[in-house]
């Protein structure tokens, strides 16, 4: 024993690297366990106040900008609202009068993204929103465009968001126009698959939604917009690719889906005091 | 030393999470990360080299998706453990041989990279292809920016000593 000691102690760096290698081969093969969600979760939360300073350094310099665009905005939203509430008011009126079922609405936390993977790829972001503000595990995470991820850990004040760019993000979706049904994956970067049947309809610039199957996902938010279409060698699919809505280079306000929240007349949910999780 | 080895390495680590991507062009990032990890290894060697590498790149791994867990750690240690052995052997004061190690270090890294990320798949090609080469380019660009800016401030760049001992 002592003489393989002494041996490793003559080899340092040899013996570093053998460890450093060894122990990253490990973690490569085995899946993700408790033990290494907390160490994961730890770490994230570490940083995340440090990481909220740095990310309010390039929201500064174009704070005045964004000032003005944002009053221009919200004057437009307004008018917008003004018409929406007029709207609602009449479809509401309508439902009762056709005693339809009330359709579930959900709820949404709202978050800020406060880092990204420094990886080569898109595939993760950190948001600032966590355990606190009541986001859980497989959350559906989207922006104003469309879908973005869902939460794959969640710490007390922070949670990570794994990207539709990921590789191991597979969410079902649908082509809103004929309805064909296919499950999108990550191909290459910044592109995403959809695979469907020889027949199916689909054509260039086909809006893709998801389906709402697998639960993770409501129906009906959008994914991205057909770029490209072609047959796979045996002829047997169609393969799509799938340019995403959301510009995953531009991510600032993610929201995350809390849940379903039922509407009743006499309590409804936008009515409620916005608090840190705040509900839109 | 390596107390401020660690906290440089941090502070890349946070600027390449939060600001980096403020200066991406068409998606292209520099890597911080990369740049002081090289420099790190440069001046401490391999055993330095490859702890801080694991270790950085260990946190990288924390932040990245599950599956990858370890594919940082395993590609910035034998970074580390190579770029380490040149502290004895390189001539490191010259710009030309500073950059020919960077851009060697980031193509062998980015290389291990991608074959490991696409399982060895085809797409590993284009990844390197598509993600790798523009990255390698602007970060030589902002790395000689920064050596310019850092010896000319410690009036290193006349006397051609970029390393100081």
């Amino acid at each position: 024993m002592p003489r393989i000691i002494s041996i490793l102690s003559a080899y340092k760096q040899i013996t570093a690297l053998i460890i450093a290698v060894g122990t990253s081969i490990i973690l490569l093969s085995v899946s993700p366990q408790d033990q290494i969600r907390l160490s994961r979760i730890t770490a994230v939360t570490v940083l995340t106040p440090v990481q909220v300073l740095f990310s309010y350094i390039p929201s500064f310099f174009g704070l005045r900008k964004e000032n003005r665009l944002l009053r221009k905005e919200l004057v437009q939203l307004q008018l917008k609202n003004a018409n929406m509430q007029e709207s609602l008011l009449e479809n509401d009126r309508l439902r009762s009068l056709l005693d339809l079922k009330k359709q579930s609405r959900f709820s949404y936390i709202s978050s800020e993204v406060i880092a990204r993977d420094t990886g080569r790829g898109f595939n993760t972001v950190i948001i600032n929103t966590g355990r606190q503000d009541h986001v859980k595990r497989y959350m559906a995470v989207v922006t104003t465009a469309g879908v973005l991820g869902r939460v794959i850990e969640v710490g007390p004040t922070s949670s990570v968001v794994q990207l539709l760019t990921d590789r191991n993000c597979r969410i079902s979706g649908v082509v809103q126009r004929s309805r064909e049904q296919g499950t999108v994956s990550w191909q290459l970067n910044t592109l995403l698959d959809l695979r469907l049947p020889l027949r199916a309809d689909i054509r260039m610039g086909d809006r893709i939604v998801t389906s709402g199957l697998g639960g993770t996902f409501p129906p009906g938010l959008t994914i991205g917009r057909v770029s490209h279409i072609v047959l796979e060698d045996r002829g047997l699919f169609k393969r799509a690719s799938i340019t995403p809505i959301v510009d995953l280079n531009r991510l600032e306000e993610v929201f995350v889906i809390a849940g379903d929240t039922l509407r009743s007349p006499d309590r409804n949910w936008r009515d409620q005091p916005l608090s840190n999780s705040d509900r839109l | 030393m390596i107390v401020k080895h660690i906290g440089l390495l941090l502070l890349a680590f946070i600027i390449q999470s939060t600001v980096v991507e403020h200066i991406a062009i068409w998606g292209i990032k520099p890597d911080f990360i990369l740049i002081i990890l090289i420099y790190v290894s440069l001046r401490s060697g391999s055993l330095i080299g490859v702890i801080l590498g694991f270790s950085i790149g260990l946190l990288q791994d924390f932040y990245g998706p599950p599956a990858n867990l370890g594919l940082n750690a395993l590609c910035k240690s034998l970074l580390g453990f190579g770029v380490g052995i040149g502290k004895e052997g390189l001539y490191k004061d010259s710009m030309l041989v500073l950059m020919l190690t960077l851009v060697i270090s980031y193509i062998t890294h980015d290389i291990i990279y991608h074959i490991i990320d696409t399982r060895f798949t085809f797409d590993a090609v284009v990844s390197f292809i598509r993600v790798s080469l523009p990255s390698v380019f602007y970060t030589v660009v902002l790395s000689l920016l920064l050596i310019y800016v850092f010896a000319y401030r410690r009036g290193q760049l006349h006397a051609q000593r970029l390393f100081p001992e």
